[in-house]
């Protein structure tokens, strides 16, 4: 088979996603029922009715937002052959380090088991039980554990970053392995395959690896850490900003001169204007949005490449973090503003912001 | 629109197409054989290559066309089968350059 079957059948799932008057009519809902009514009518219909088998409220819509995707991203992952399925692979095995890196956080801070589970994003190539599993897990070091017995391969970067993690318990240490391991893994699978398609998803790999060094350096300057050991976790790999740049961020001073580096950069231009004393956590937010933006609208319309699989896996993230935001936010009687700046604002696929806040 | 029934219909398509491209190499068999006899390469010998090279690329080209079409039609009928019908046409409708090839092959022999 080619991308011509898989783009073409890939062109009718994108059809059926849902469009900003959509979300602009949930976004209007106050009761979970009214939600459940309108998403009965989408291509949710499926989930939500063998979710209210066993379910109800917001517990069912979340169960049904689970297996929706979980059945969209089989059947993408189904329909891929050859060398696409391997790159679709690394596109959503990003979720599967995602999950990882939020049950490690959760352990760390000692959150809820419960509510570590509601921050994970559905998956396919592990299955919902082994996250489950993970949860039950007393601390990190049986996480490492279990991880082994099932013969995870992320067992092998975290075991070797455990007994440091227990000794300073510094998180980033566990993260930075998770990071490397998988972006390393995939680049030499890229590599591998090595034509057009490969370098595209490069791209976004690259990009990706280049906001978790801006992230992280930011963070190490909020922290003042001045210790050469911070060189330590760059990322390598990536797209716009190698290792020299990521070194030259690190050595900053400040916050000011941070900024100003950032601001000559690529990815000054796609931020706009960054404020001087900006927080890791905004920065965060604005890189996280310019790649979704991308990432999203990374679809010239070709039939015969990667470029359609990866920005729907993208669409459909952001389509069901949103219903999931707005299904929340419903079940919690939250205030609008919260709910609307919690969203993942995508041009075309969300209505405007400015028209959802005066409508609020 | 089972697979067995869309198995069917490529397998008439390609039946169609090797029974055009055999009567082409039979022409041009028998050109060959005439130039041949006549102890060198004849007028009436060029026209039948030229007729064969022209029905060649209209089938080389048509099997480019449809090995892309074929796929993103099976594509299309596993999400929807209803749209069979229009996706035959499309893998039927770069079969006019075969057939224009076909047709010059015909002219050139006269």
């Amino acid at each position: 088979m080619s991308y011509e079957y898989l783009n073409t059948r890939l062109r009718y799932m994108k059809k059926k996603m849902l469009g900003p008057e959509q979300f602009r009519s949930y976004l209007g809902m106050h009761e979970l029922d009214e939600l459940i009514t309108v998403l009965a009518e989408t291509d949710y219909a499926e989930e939500l009715e063998k979710s209210s088998v066993e379910f109800s409220g917001y517990e069912m819509i979340e169960n049904a937002l689970i297996q929706h995707v979980q059945r969209l991203f089989s059947k993408l992952y189904r329909m891929s052959f050859d060398d696409a399925k391997m790159l679709t692979r690394v596109l959503l095995e990003r979720f599967e380090v995602f999950n990882l890196k939020t049950i490690l956080r959760g352990f760390h801070v000692g959150n809820d088991p419960e509510d570590t589970g509601h921050s994970l994003f559905p998956t396919i190539l592990y299955p919902t039980a082994f996250y489950q599993e993970l949860l039950k897990r007393e601390g990190i070091s049986s996480v490492v554990d279990y991880l082994l017995t099932v013969g995870n391969r992320y067992y092998k970067p975290l075991s070797e970053a455990l007994p440091e993690y227990e000794t300073s318990k510094k998180l980033a240490l566990l993260e930075s392995a998770l990071d490397s391991y998988y972006f390393g893994g995939s680049r030499k699978t890229l590599q591998a395959v090595g034509d057009e398609n490969a370098k595209n998803v490069r791209k976004i790999i690259g990009m990706e690896t280049d906001i978790l060094n801006m992230v992280y350096a930011l963070r190490l300057i909020e922290s003042e850490v001045s210790s050469e050991e911070k060189y330590r976790y760059i990322l390598q790999g990536g797209e716009r900003l190698g290792d020299a740049e990521v070194r030259d961020l690190l050595s900053s001073s400040d916050k000011p001169t941070f900024t100003r580096k950032v601001a000559d950069s690529y990815y000054g231009n796609k931020l706009g204007d960054l404020a001087e004393n900006i927080t890791a956590n905004d920065l965060q937010e604005k890189l996280e949005n310019f790649l979704y933006q991308q990432n999203c609208h990374f679809d010239p319309g070709s039939t015969f490449d990667i470029h359609m699989t990866s920005s729907y896996i993208w669409r459909k993230n952001v389509e069901v973090t949103n219903l999931r935001v707005i299904a929340s936010g419903i079940w919690r009687r939250a205030p609008q503003e919260d709910v609307i700046s919690r969203l993942i604002w995508i041009e075309g696929m969300m209505p405007e912001m400015e028209a959802v806040k005066g409508a609020a | 629109m089972s697979n067995r029934t869309i198995k069917r219909i490529m397998l008439a398509i390609i039946v169609f197409n090797v029974t055009l491209m055999s009567l082409a190499v039979w022409g041009l068999a028998q050109g060959a054989t005439e130039s041949a006899a006549g102890g060198g390469l004849t007028d009436a010998g060029m026209k039948t290559i030229g007729a064969g090279l022209a029905f060649l690329g209209g089938a080389v080209g048509t099997g480019m066309a449809q090995s892309r079409i074929i796929a993103a039609v099976l594509g299309a009928v596993a999400e929807d089968p209803g749209q069979l019908g229009f996706g035959i046409f499309l893998i039927a409708f770069p079969e006019t350059m075969l057939i224009l090839g076909f047709v010059m092959s015909f002219i050139l022999k006269g």
